[in-house]
């Protein structure tokens, strides 16, 4: 966890007015507006230059996507339908620090939004005793890996710019990753699966998951495009 | 290039001090999933249903001396199982407690306004008087009902049992061939069968042979006659011609007889009947007239229809003087429960209660254990338990705005309706107005707004929270179900804890023997329990006596538990059993 915050603060910490000195471009100043794509869905974004090395980015990104075909699983007998729903996204502010022209790192904070989900509905009818339950009856079980904490920092390295220097249009590819801490599963039911909402070999599982190192880091590719203003 | 270089380094040191454990975290992970993750399931909560106490009507305590059998006919019958959802020919208890519930899948709220569902209950024991009787349901709820049955050889007041094994002798075409006469009470009534009367069972076929008479008489004036008197003195009647009602009975004097020859049972007569006589006890008012009876007063003879329960008219009863007593003197053509009375019609009304308010929370999930009791109480302040519903809480206390509903039938207009949270109830409750007037015209009650607070008492008992579990591989069953409870040696009515999806309250005292039972379908079990302080902080919980339908056990089971903060004991309990008793429970 640690070794992870590191780079983000590194980050911050080389952006700071000691280093951004040694900039002597005459063109520092500059806002633009930005679009993009990634892993963390579509967003928009605005760009500070301070300098020709040194760009604040504020944005929002969101995905969010459900499946309207379940597909078929079976648990200890009881075939579900289960239907995944994605949220990924939220609000993000980055300092870019350019190293290169087209070589930048970025660090920041993102309030994520990240909540992956299944939903369970019994597929069939089901008989408890001698008597037949319709699923409705039955309930359903909403499964959901959320983020430990949604406040997460985030590192990455890009290629591009986020803003340009010398002209309106600016593109850039950026990889990175955010770290929430760790996943958390969260089970919840309803109707006679109701009791899993503290089901405690969901809360055995968290514990173990909480000691992998890469619990709670989402990966991101984006691609931007961004249109100087002034 | 300085830049550069910072960055470089810091990278790389990051990623020389990580340890790629991804591939087999997942495989760590995986394992643990199929290993460990486990589905949880509970058991319905029945929400229509009858909880029947079967009860000696001398000792007023369950019958657990004989194993009662309860069938179940009738117009819905095909909805009636136990409460693990399982049909069965005949429900058995020998803790004299059976627990039947309507199919939910099956029931409408609606639809039960107008076309109430009912079945009907046949129950005996061996050495004791049968009962049936009609169960009616006109809206969602678990109805107490308690059946008093006569031990033959151990009679409560009020109850005169006689019987006499050569009451009179039939021949080959059933054709009796002596006359039987069979005096009860001191001669106060009488059996007596004329010799020529054609005895046939219920197939028709002749009864022949010695005929034995096993008569129960039920005499109208004995204090506890409303306790013991079968099937109750509030009842469905049939006035003929689809006339149906339920009414209040006041009987002179009810027979139960049972005549039998050569491993048959008489059911009906030709050729002349049996002859049924009783005096009127001195003082039985005449409820047409508010007079003492007199000579040629009119009685209605009533008969029970087998199976249903339900009385039925059959003829017109004179009063007659003999020897300056008042007698009545039918005969009867069929065998089946007779009844002298003038049965009087008060009025059947639906009564809708408006909750709101709220208690303590509940936790995780909603309550559907909290009920809500309904008594009627007469002119002279002399209360009767009716009926009872559930009062369904949210997670956080608050009363899930409904109307609890029960229809009650009222006697006279001037009864009053009581409604009071009962005291088995998790939360200790106070409603804001508990006594209510019947209005005019038996038009229905619908309540103002009632209060529910949470009752500040001092309450010297234990609360136990209980956290069952039984599981057997990855599937967890959370059951809903009921833990009956009360003082050893006390005699008393079972309190109920009821558990939803496992989890429930029960209040005991500390160091007190306790009779716990629960029924599982086809399964009861009964067990001692007594908690015990270990220490400031600790509590030892010991199940002794167990015992499970035929199997039993001398092993104690001990469980210690801690403290809570609040000074209640939480016992969770997670029973490993195999597949197959997961497959009973779901």
């Amino acid at each position: 966890m640690n070794k992870i915050l590191i780079l983000p603060v590194l980050m911050l910490l080389l952006g700071t007015p000691a280093i951004q000195a040694q900039d002597s471009s005459p063109k520092k100043i500059g806002l633009a507006i930005g679009g993009s794509a990634s892993t963390n869905g579509l967003g928009f974004s605005v760009i500070a230059a301070l300098n020709r090395s040194i760009a604040v980015r504020v944005g929002y990104e969101s995905l969010t996507q459900s499946f309207a075909e379940p597909f078929v699983y079976g648990i200890e007998d009881i075939d579900f339908n289960i239907t995944p729903n994605i949220k990924v996204g939220g609000i993000t502010a980055n300092v870019d620090f350019y190293l290169l022209k087209g070589l930048y790192l970025t660090g920041g904070v993102v309030q994520t939004n990240f909540d992956l989900g299944v939903n369970l509905i019994p597929k069939d009818p089901m008989k408890i005793g001698e008597i037949e339950y319709q699923p409705e009856d039955i309930g359903e079980l909403n499964v959901k890996i959320l983020p430990e904490r949604r406040l997460s920092p985030y590192a990455g390295l890009g290629f591009g710019r986020t803003i340009s220097r010398d002209k309106k249009l600016a593109l850039n590819f950026e990889l990175g990753a955010y770290h929430m801490g760790s996943y958390v599963i969260d089970m919840t039911g309803t109707g006679l699966l109701q009791g899993n909402s503290d089901n405690a070999s969901v809360k055995r599982i968290n514990e173990v998951l909480s000691d992998f190192s890469w619990s709670g880091i989402y990966p991101v590719a984006k691609l931007g495009l961004s249109f100087r203003i002034f | 290039m300085k830049k550069l270089f910072l960055v470089v380094m810091t990278v790389s040191f990051v990623i020389l001090n990580s340890r790629c454990t991804f591939t087999e975290d997942i495989d760590k992970l995986t394992n643990l999933a199929t290993d460990s993750l486990s589905l949880v399931l509970g058991t319905p909560v029945f929400d229509t249903g009858l909880q029947l106490s079967i009860k000696n009507a001398k000792t007023n305590d369950y019958i657990e001396d004989a194993e009662v059998t309860v069938t179940v006919s009738g117009k819905d019958a095909a909805i009636v199982y136990n409460n693990l959802g399982i049909k069965s020919s005949a429900y058995k208890t020998k803790l004299g407690i059976i627990h039947l519930i309507l199919d939910p899948t099956k029931i409408d709220s609606a639809a039960m306004l107008t076309t109430p569902k009912e079945f009907d209950m046949q129950i005996s024991a061996p050495g004791y008087t049968s009962v049936t009787q009609r169960v009616q349901f006109e809206s969602k709820t678990t109805q107490l009902q308690t059946v008093n049955l006569v031990k033959l050889n151990d009679a409560p007041e009020g109850v005169v049992v006689a019987s006499a094994s050569g009451f009179a002798s039939s021949s080959a075409s059933g054709s009796t061939t002596t006359t039987g006469v069979l005096p009860l009470n001191g001669g106060e009534q009488q059996l007596k069968l004329e010799p020529g009367v054609v005895l046939r069972d219920a197939s028709g076929a002749a009864v022949t042979g010695t005929v034995a008479a096993n008569v129960v008489y039920y005499d109208p004036t004995a204090n506890n006659a409303e306790s013991v008197f079968p099937g109750g003195l509030i009842a469905t009647v049939d006035f003929g011609g689809g006339n149906k009602d339920v009414v209040a009975l006041e009987p002179i004097g009810m027979f139960n007889i049972k005549l039998t020859a050569g491993g048959k049972s008489v059911k009906t007569f030709s050729n002349g009947g049996l002859t049924i006589r009783t005096e009127i006890p001195d003082g039985v008012i005449n409820p047409s007239n508010e007079q003492p009876y007199k000579e040629n007063d009119k009685v209605d003879m009533w008969s029970r229809e087998e199976g249903s329960g339900e009385w039925k008219f059959e003829k017109e009863a004179t009063v007659k003087n003999v020897n300056g007593k008042l007698i009545l003197e039918e005969s009867v053509t069929h065998l089946s429960d007779h009844m002298f009375v003038r049965p009087f019609r008060g009025c059947e009304i639906s009564i809708y209660a408006n909750f709101s308010g709220k208690v303590s929370g509940y936790g995780n999930y909603t309550s559907t254990m909290e009920k809500v009791l309904f008594y009627i109480v007469d002119e002279k302040g002399k209360e009767r338990q009716v009926n009872s519903n559930r009062l369904d809480m949210g997670r956080d206390g608050t009363v899930l705005g409904r109307s609890v509903s029960a229809r009650v039938f009222i006697r006279s207009q001037s009864e009053k309706i009581k409604i009071i949270p009962s005291p088995d109830n998790v939360k200790k409750m106070a409603f804001s107005q508990t006594l209510f007037n019947i209005p005019a015209d038996c038009a229905d009650l619908i309540t103002n707004n009632i209060t529910v607070t949470e009752a500040a008492v001092s309450d010297p008992n234990l609360n136990i929270n209980f956290n069952l579990q039984v599981s057997s591989g990855p599937l967890t069953v959370k059951p809903s179900m009921e833990i009956k409870y009360r003082k050893t040696g006390s005699g008393t009515t079972y309190s109920s804890a009821f558990l939803t999806l496992g989890t429930g309250k029960m209040s005991i005292a500390l160091n007190t023997d306790y009779d716990v039972a629960i029924t599982l379908g086809a399964n009861q079990g009964k067990a001692k329990m007594k908690i015990e302080a270990d220490g400031t902080d600790r509590y030892k919980v010991t199940f002794s006596g167990l015992s499970l339908g035929d199997q039993s056990s001398s092993a104690s089971i001990v469980i210690q538990a801690q403290k809570a903060a609040d000074g209640s004991i939480n016992v969770s309990y997670k029973v490993e059993v195999d597949a197959d008793v997961i497959g009973q429970l779901t």
